[in-house]
């Protein structure tokens, strides 16, 4: 028997009625259950496409930028874990901190000449004595160091920056309480370890140092009392 | 499906980023061959002056400080190179040394002051360099 299109066409409308006949009825089926993944994934579409084209578009590209942002946070934060680096006045400061010591590299945009100054202390402790002083007028930086029977230093240091100038710096701050505080309306570096102080602030001209073997309320006293003749 | 793969390759990537930036200063914190003991704070200046550059270099031992160093160099750059173009070595039975050095500077090249410091104590000495950033005359 050969079976043509026409043969087809008449007996595919009833094996069709037949099909659904053996289907049990409607309410008789029961309810299909989705996940919740595909309705979430429904939900989704349907809000999608109540949308604008423009409006799908804007979030789509929101999102590509969140996630480029949060990947640019992501390495800046792991750069910060070593490198801190501010701006403040004249003199930038990069701050690199290792386990064993801290680098502080000094610049300056101040174009401004400022010669070194006359440094005098109002307050001294008791027993200190000028052993060493140093003034280099053309790296403009200057030094004194006092000392007192026991063999317990001051030292003052001086940095002048200009445009031009680089100048860096390594402190012992291995295991040593490191904190920022505010001295003078400058903000200083304060650096304890054992007996020794460090005081290192920026002013508008220069970097000073002030370090000696003696607590970190002596050494501020020291520093507060220096005064810098102007030339 | 190439946008699933994008989306776990990025995924990897974030998570990579995120895992390494935590692990390096933990690594770090396993090096402890370079401490600071006989050697207070060391400086290192590099500045132009009437068509010269000047560099200088101090180095501060801590109490009980027998004797220190200081040899300074200012280098030029050369290419990707470094190269020393004046050197000055200072070194004094004291708790403090300092060396002061000055060439003439040629327009437009970079120059650096490097200074390696030494100080001993009990007859131990601790050396360590202190380098300047680069700055174009």
């Amino acid at each position: 028997m050969k079976l043509s299109e026409e043969m087809l066409y008449e007996h595919a409308r009833k094996a069709e009625e037949l099909w659904l006949n053996s289907l049990p009825s409607d309410d008789k089926i029961p309810e299909h259950r989705f996940s919740n993944k595909f309705e979430r994934k429904m939900r989704k579409l349907i809000r999608s496409q109540r949308r604008s084209p423009g409006l799908n578009q804007f979030l789509s590209a929101s999102k590509r930028i969140a996630v480029i942002a949060l990947a640019i946070l992501t390495v800046s934060f792991s750069c910060l874990m070593c490198v801190e680096a501010y701006r403040e006045k004249f003199i930038e400061v990069i701050t690199e901190i290792f386990e064993e010591l801290t680098q502080f590299s000094f610049s300056s945009s101040r174009t401004e000449k400022t010669e070194l100054g006359e440094i005098t202390l109002e307050y001294l402790p008791d027993g200190m004595l000028e052993v060493y002083r140093e003034c280099n007028s053309k790296t403009h930086n200057q030094s004194i160091y006092f000392e007192d029977i026991e063999g317990r230093r001051i030292g003052i240091d001086q940095d002048i920056m200009v445009d031009g100038k680089q100048s860096t710096m390594i402190l012992d701050t291995e295991d040593a309480d490191v904190s920022m505080i505010d001295f003078n309306g400058y903000e200083a570096t304060l650096i304890v370890k054992g007996e020794h102080t460090i005081l290192m602030w920026e002013d508008d001209v220069s970097v000073i140092l002030v370090s000696g073997d003696f607590p970190p309320d002596e050494i501020i006293r020291v520093a507060s009392g220096i005064h810098v003749s102007e030339k | 499906m190439p946008k699933k793969v994008f989306k776990r390759f990025s995924s990897f990537v974030i998570s990579f980023i995120c895992i390494f930036s935590l692990a390096v200063p933990c690594l770090a914190a396993t090096d402890n061959s370079a401490r600071m003991t006989n050697i207070e704070s060391a400086k290192c200046t590099l500045t132009f002056e009437n068509g010269n550059v000047a560099a200088s270099a101090k180095v501060t031992g801590v109490s009980g400080t027998e004797k220190c160093k200081v040899a300074l160099y200012i280098q030029e750059r050369q290419g990707s190179r470094w190269v020393t173009v004046d050197t000055c070595t200072e070194e004094e039975d004291r708790f403090v040394v300092s060396a002061n050095s000055s060439i003439k500077a040629e327009k437009g090249t970079t120059y650096r002051a490097q200074a390696t410091v030494t100080v001993w104590v009990n007859g131990t000495s601790e050396s360590k360099t202190v380098t300047t950033q680069g700055e174009t005359a």
